[in-house]
Formats: C-alpha cells, structure tokens, sequence
C-alpha cells in the first residue's frame, strides 16, 4: 500500500473530516469544477533512514503537503484545524502493509486567496506534515 | 544529526559573543548556500524568456536574527524571482513541484555535517588564537 492510500483511509476514518470534504480529498491536483471545500496533497520527497546491509531501509520519513482549500476565510481556518486533527497523531497504526509510527505537523502557511474555473474564490491553507512511516 | 553538538556549543562559550555570532552567521550562510545551490540546480527554467532573467539563477540565503546562540537562514529565490512560489507550491489544478522543499530535504543532512564541522574547526582556530 501506498502513503496516498493509507492517507485516504485516514481521512475516510475521521468523521470530522469526512464530513467535511467527502470524497473531495485529491491527490497532486483538484478536478476542473471541483466543489469547496476540498484538499488537494502531495507526497514530494520522502527520505530513507540508511543504515548498512539495507539496499531499500524500512524505515522513511515522508514530507506531505496538504493544500486545504474552502469558501471562506473561516471555513478555511475549520477545515485546517480539522485535517490537523485527523492527521498529526503519535498513535502508531497500521494501514494496509504500511505502519505508520507517527505523523507531525512541521510547517503552517497561509495560501492567500486563488480564484477557481467557477469564478470563485477559494481560500487556501497550505500543512506541511512529516510522516514516519515503517514498510511491513 | 551532529555528533557531539553539545561540546561544540559549550567550548564556543569560551570565545567571545560576538565572535560566536560571526561565526555561526558564516558557518550557516556557508550551509544555507548548499541547498540555495541544490535548488538552483532543479528549479524550473524557462530558456525561451525574453528578459532573459531566470528565477533559477537568483537563489539567495539571507541569514537574519542573529544570537550568541543561533540565527535563522532563508533560502529562495530574489523578489524578482516571486513566481516561484507558483511552481513551489501549485495551485489547486497545478501540481506543485516543490523544488525548494526537495532541495532541502535531499541536502540537510550534508548541511548540518557541514556546519557542525565548520563551526569545530572555527572554533578550534579561534581557541588557538585567544
């Protein structure tokens, strides 16, 4: 299993969060259209802990970048919170074969305002998370 | 990681505050200029502009709110360069290409060995001389 999947069975696992944004929880790109509020993540480097006599080590900790995007500035600020509440946790888990030892938020940035397809605004709140993931 | 961090922080307390604020500005500038480079490097370039300014080539590290016990460097491109926020991070039908975090990452490590063994070597010399 992917981090990307294990991160959607996360989500789908917090209710808050869920019912939030629903299905609306895509991967690198949002779809043409997209309906608010949604998040849009990435997983752009994820670095192995070497150690010798370990060509591909278990043991990796994986930038995620999660673009939380809503209507409003408070609805932003909600939806922030919530995938903040969802995601940073030390509580091991195991998804699929991937166990996952912990995931903290390193970095916060407020994105501004982008204007959609729609011909609306959308306020975006950028997370940066670190997970530490161990494959099984 | 350093090894034997602490001990580089306690002999510095030997030299004087203003000596250990010269020195880690230049030891952090000097590691700050590893991932400015690295960035550089993978940054999106566009060969066919006109004006024939690249963001790419105006990477720069400013070191700023420097202590006797530590500074903060920041990485990234010039004012001119304020675009590259777009590729960094996207936008909602963008990807982000996250040059700037991958260049960190892929380079840290390199850069706290470098500033951990600068700064000890820094630090010897000046011991030498007092």
């Amino acid at each position: 299993m992917s981090l990307n999947t294990a991160l959607v069975t996360m989500k789908t696992a917090n209710s808050t969060l869920n019912s939030l944004i629903s299905t609306r929880f895509h991967p690198n790109v949002a779809p043409q259209g997209v309906t608010l509020p949604c998040i849009v993540y990435d997983v752009p480097t994820r670095v192995r802990e070497k150690y010798f006599g370990a060509p591909v080590p278990r043991l990796s900790h994986a930038v995620v970048v999660m673009k939380c995007y809503a209507a409003t500035s408070v609805a932003r600020s909600a939806l922030a919170a919530a995938a903040l509440a969802a995601f940073a946790t030390y509580t091991p888990a195991t998804v699929g074969s991937l166990d996952i030892d912990g995931i903290e938020i390193d970095n916060e940035v407020d994105g501004g305002v982008e204007m959609l397809d729609t011909n609306t605004e959308a306020y975006l709140q950028i997370l940066y998370f670190k997970a530490h993931v161990k494959e099984g | 990681m350093i090894q034997g961090m602490q001990g580089l922080l306690d002999s510095m307390e030997a030299l004087p505050y203003s000596l250990q604020k010269n020195l880690i500005v230049r030891e952090l500038r000097k590691g700050g200029q590893v991932i400015a480079d690295e960035a550089a490097r993978i940054a999106p370039r566009d060969d066919n502009d006109d004006d024939g300014f690249h963001m790419a080539d105006s990477m720069m590290v400013v070191v700023s709110d420097q202590t006797f016990e530590g500074a903060v460097a920041k990485i990234g491109p010039s004012r001119k360069g304020y675009y590259g926020i777009f590729t960094e991070i996207g936008t909602i039908y963008v990807a982000g290409k996250h040059w700037l975090r991958r260049a960190f990452d892929s380079r840290i490590e390199e850069v706290t060995r470098t500033i951990g063994e600068g700064l000890g070597r820094a630090i010897e010399k000046e011991m030498k001389r007092l």
